[in-house]
């Protein structure tokens, strides 16, 4: 066996050390932050459009985070929410999370569907749900997926585009796992491009999370930040 | 209540009872749990990819090969016996059904596949398997029994 030595397992390198391997320089960061608010505002846009009401945006992030933190960051490993995960195709590849707590569920899908939804299918617990709500949520997801990357593509000058989401009810752990896993081969850090549209009448809030590729680093860090944001939110 | 640690991705810990080792959320990775009853000794891993990449490669807890090694012998050298370790193994779902790839082997897959592999080749006994599905699990293994529990969202909790 190639790991002989003792001692090896516990011992894990320091933070700092690891994230030498491949991350992303401030500068870029900031330019992450906007490109996280730019999108997190377009989506916001679009989801108070189809809702009819005021949506808020709440402080945008972009950090770099060490892989092991990922599942950290939507509230804790344990924690169940329903999550919309797809991925970026296009000049700057990465996923995209969308995440609602599971008790906003049934928030979401009476503000979406109300009529339909006058008789609960035990959307309450989130893991009975029928084929309309389902098909619902994932309608959701792919509105503030497409706005969110718009914003990005037209900031970036590149073109980005979403695939089908997918949708699970379940722990933050477990629907982050793709995303560490598609990463670990390649980096020990992971940045991470976050923010949160609120409802406030409704109280109904969701986080966006945006993982670049690698690869797809050098292309955001080329973000015009002068310019203003592409769309705004209506408050 | 005895003191339990969590594992995040790509850790791995051995421990001697009554610890309990647990990782919570655990969608495609693989958790493998390797324990000797007679000394009630063993250990975790929260395994993310089934190799490492070529060339020189540091977190051996990432990867099914080298995760499994590595806690055999951290086992054995807590005061496991090799031929005395039973393992048990979990994990591998398929959190989000993209249709269009539903016949391609999943990461899940690969990973179960991987640490299975690897746990015959070191020469141990695999005696429960819950392995695959579309939901997370949290997986708390308990060196003083050697039971693994497994609980989902979907309610239940079950001990292989």
């Amino acid at each position: 066996m190639t790991t002989g030595r003792r001692g090896r397992v516990k011992r894990r390198r320091s933070a700092r050390h690891r994230a030498t391997r491949r991350t992303a320089p401030t500068g870029d960061l900031r330019r992450f932050h906007v490109l996280s608010e730019a999108g997190a505002r377009n989506a916001a846009t679009a989801l108070s459009q189809i809702l009819g009401r005021p949506l808020r945006l709440a402080v945008p992030w972009a950090r770099v985070l060490p892989l092991e933190k990922v599942k950290e960051m939507a509230g804790g490993a344990s924690r169940v929410v329903c999550a919309l995960s797809l991925k970026v195709y296009g000049e700057a590849r990465g996923n995209l999370l969308v995440v609602f707590r599971r008790e906003q569920v049934p928030i979401l899908l009476g503000l979406v569907v109300p009529r339909a939804h006058a008789a609960p299918s035990g959307a309450g617990d989130g893991h009975t749900l029928n084929d309309m709500e389902r098909s619902a949520l994932m309608e959701i997801g792919n509105i503030l997926a497409c706005a969110y990357l718009n914003a990005l593509s037209h900031l970036l000058g590149v073109s980005l585009l979403p695939s089908i989401p997918g949708l699970a009810v379940d722990m933050v752990g477990a629907v982050t796992d793709h995303l560490l896993i598609e990463l670990a081969a390649l980096a020990d850090s992971a940045v991470v491009l976050a923010s949160q549209v609120h409802e406030p009448a409704s109280g109904l809030k969701g986080s966006i999370f945006f993982l670049p590729h690698p690869s797809a680093l050098v292309v955001l860090g080329r973000a015009q930040v002068h310019r203003a944001p592409a769309a705004r939110v209506g408050r | 209540m005895t003191r339990m640690k969590g594992l995040r991705a790509g850790e791995l810990r051995v421990a001697e009872a009554p610890a309990r080792l647990a990782i919570h959320g655990l969608g495609s990775c693989v958790a493998v749990f390797v324990y000797d009853p007679r000394v009630r000794v063993g250990g975790m891993a929260h395994i993310l990819l089934p190799g490492p990449p070529k060339g020189p490669a540091d977190h051996a807890g990432r990867y099914a090969t080298t995760a499994v090694a590595a806690v055999v012998a951290e086992s054995i050298r807590l005061g496991a016996k090799r031929a005395a370790l039973l393992a048990k193994v979990t994990g591998g779902s398929r959190m989000f059904a993209y249709d269009a790839h539903k016949d391609r082997p999943t990461v899940g897959d690969k990973n179960v596949e991987a640490a299975l592999g690897a746990l015959r080749e070191a020469g141990v006994e695999i005696i429960a398997t819950d392995v695959g599905g579309d939901h997370g699990r949290t997986v708390v293994a308990d060196l003083q029994d050697g039971s693994l529990t497994i609980t989902t969202v979907r309610g239940g909790s079950k001990v292989v």
